[in-house]
């Protein structure tokens, strides 16, 4: 009976959750990892847990593995640098040479239109990119608090910092895109 | 202008969560599974069973008779766990319905659902048919909190005069009614309540004069209404079915008496047959998650 609740709460999130880590790792391989991680670590330690929790837990969970990656990617690079062994085309995949694969291979458009279905794409492709440039904190704050519904008390919770912090996060990461979106505004 | 934009993103974003290709959805079931496995020693079982003793290693009969007490006590907490739980789940889904922008009787109108598919089609991934169909499997598996556990006994603790101020505060209009709730009702709202000031002061609001109207409804309405809702609200965006709700309040009363027939139908046409009923599968595609990821053998 719990594990169906659990199972239900997985299901609701899960593709939300590749999302928000694709943008935050560019890198699909990754993100499927880090929203396991995610998904194991919040059965394991917060299943007994009221399920009113379980969403704020569990993004917690996703946005600290999803610094975690990048504090290790930060001291992988340092140590790169430092014996001169990285080749400016290594598969870093924060590199700005990453094509987001994920959203062009869409597995079930072969019945729309081709515009329709181009245009599509395209939004996607930007919209993804004006996020994916965001810094990590304004990302991650922008997309607790405007998609996955979290107030701001839940997203400061999930993010480990104040709700001024969040505040600041969201309102910047607004301006920005509001910048890089003005395709989007009527 | 910001929440435009807003909405528009999160369309978009909506819209790339469903194209995600096979090879990644498949990767998540599995994660899930991984999960939903990780998570059985903890799930229904309190931390309890994990510090009894082992009988391979025990002596004495007065160990043994120790340990067949612990056994009884994890068991009762195990219930008492998987009540609450099951208590915080019918809370949630609560809590967001008295705070939802859209009243209540929104999701119990055949003929707003029939009036929203029409209007957003394939975009809005539902249907009147599948929504209620999956709604009859979905109550009857999981939303039925007043049927739950109706042998509860009432505890003084949960006496209106023992409540924290905050919660007698969050349930002022509860107040009246509060001495005939069961038990069981009692603990969601308590739940409501202890999460209440992380509501905006106008979600407070809407939900304090939303509260007496929910109690008030007929179960059956409740259930139907929380079911449907945990439908809705994953298959169409807030703004949208406010939009939705406003253009079908202009509807002229004949448009809506053939809207809710129109839903009559579909939804008899789209009835499963006599012997699909213990097996929604072949309508797996339609039916919306809260009845397809339970099975549960409660009566909710």
């Amino acid at each position: 009976m719990n594990s169906k609740a659990l199972d239900h709460f997985l299901v609701a999130v899960e593709r939300r959750a590749f999302r928000i880590a694709m943008i935050g790792v560019k890198n699909e391989e990754t993100a499927l990892d880090l929203v396991q991680v995610a998904m194991i670590r919040l059965a394991e330690k917060y299943g007994h847990h009221d399920p009113m929790e379980w969403p704020m837990l569990f993004q917690r969970i996703l946005q600290n593995a999803i610094l975690d990656h990048h504090r290790r990617l930060k001291v992988r690079r340092a140590w790169l640098s430092l014996f001169s062994e990285l080749n400016p085309a290594d598969q870093d995949p924060e590199s700005g040479e990453y094509s987001d694969s994920l959203l062009l291979d869409v597995a079930d458009e072969a019945h729309r239109e081709p515009e329709a279905r181009m245009h599509q794409r395209q939004l996607q492709t930007e919209l993804n990119a004006a996020i994916g440039d965001l810094p990590l904190r304004q990302q991650q704050a922008f997309l607790l608090r405007y998609w996955e519904g979290l107030d701001i008390a839940q997203t400061a919770q999930a993010m480990g910092c104040s709700e001024g912090s969040v505040k600041t996060h969201c309102s910047r990461a607004m301006r920005k895109l509001s910048e890089t979106l003005s395709f989007l505004k009527p | 202008m910001d929440d435009d934009l807003i909405y528009k993103t999160r369309r978009v974003l909506d819209q790339s969560c469903e194209n995600l290709p096979a090879r990644v959805t498949k990767t998540l079931a599995v994660a899930r599974q991984a999960a939903l496995k990780a998570a059985q020693p903890d799930l229904g079982q309190p931390h309890l069973r994990k510090r009894f003793f082992n009988p391979a290693t025990s002596w004495g009969v007065g160990l043994t008779f120790a340990s067949l007490i612990g056994i009884l006590v994890a068991l009762n907490g195990a219930q008492r766990t998987s009540l609450d739980l099951d208590i915080g789940r019918v809370a949630a889904i609560d809590q967001k319905m008295i705070v939802d922008r859209l009243p209540v009787q929104a999701y119990l109108d055949p003929g707003f659902l029939v009036f929203q598919e029409e209007g957003l089609g394939q975009q809005a991934n539902t249907s009147v048919a599948s929504l209620m169909n999956g709604a009859t499997i979905a109550i009857r598996e999981f939303w039925s909190l007043d049927q739950l556990f109706p042998g509860a006994k009432n505890s003084p603790a949960l006496a209106w005069v023992k409540l924290t101020n905050n919660q007698r505060e969050a349930l002022a209009p509860l107040e009246s009614l509060w001495s005939t709730f069961e038990p069981t009702r009692k603990r969601k709202w308590l739940k409501i309540a202890d999460r209440f000031h992380l509501l905006s002061p106008s979600e407070q609001a809407r939900a304090q004069d939303r509260m007496q109207e929910w109690v008030a409804m007929p179960a059956s309405d409740r259930q139907q209404a929380r079911a449907i809702f945990d439908s809705v609200i994953e298959a169409v965006p807030e703004e949208v079915r406010i939009m939705k709700w406003n253009e079908y309040q202009k509807l002229s009363p004949a448009e809506r008496t053939r809207l809710v027939e129109l839903a009559a139908q579909k939804i008899a046409d789209a009835s499963p047959a006599p012997d699909q009923k213990t097996n929604p599968k072949g309508s797996a595609q339609t039916l919306p998650r809260s009845a397809l990821s339970v099975t549960s053998d409660k009566p909710f």
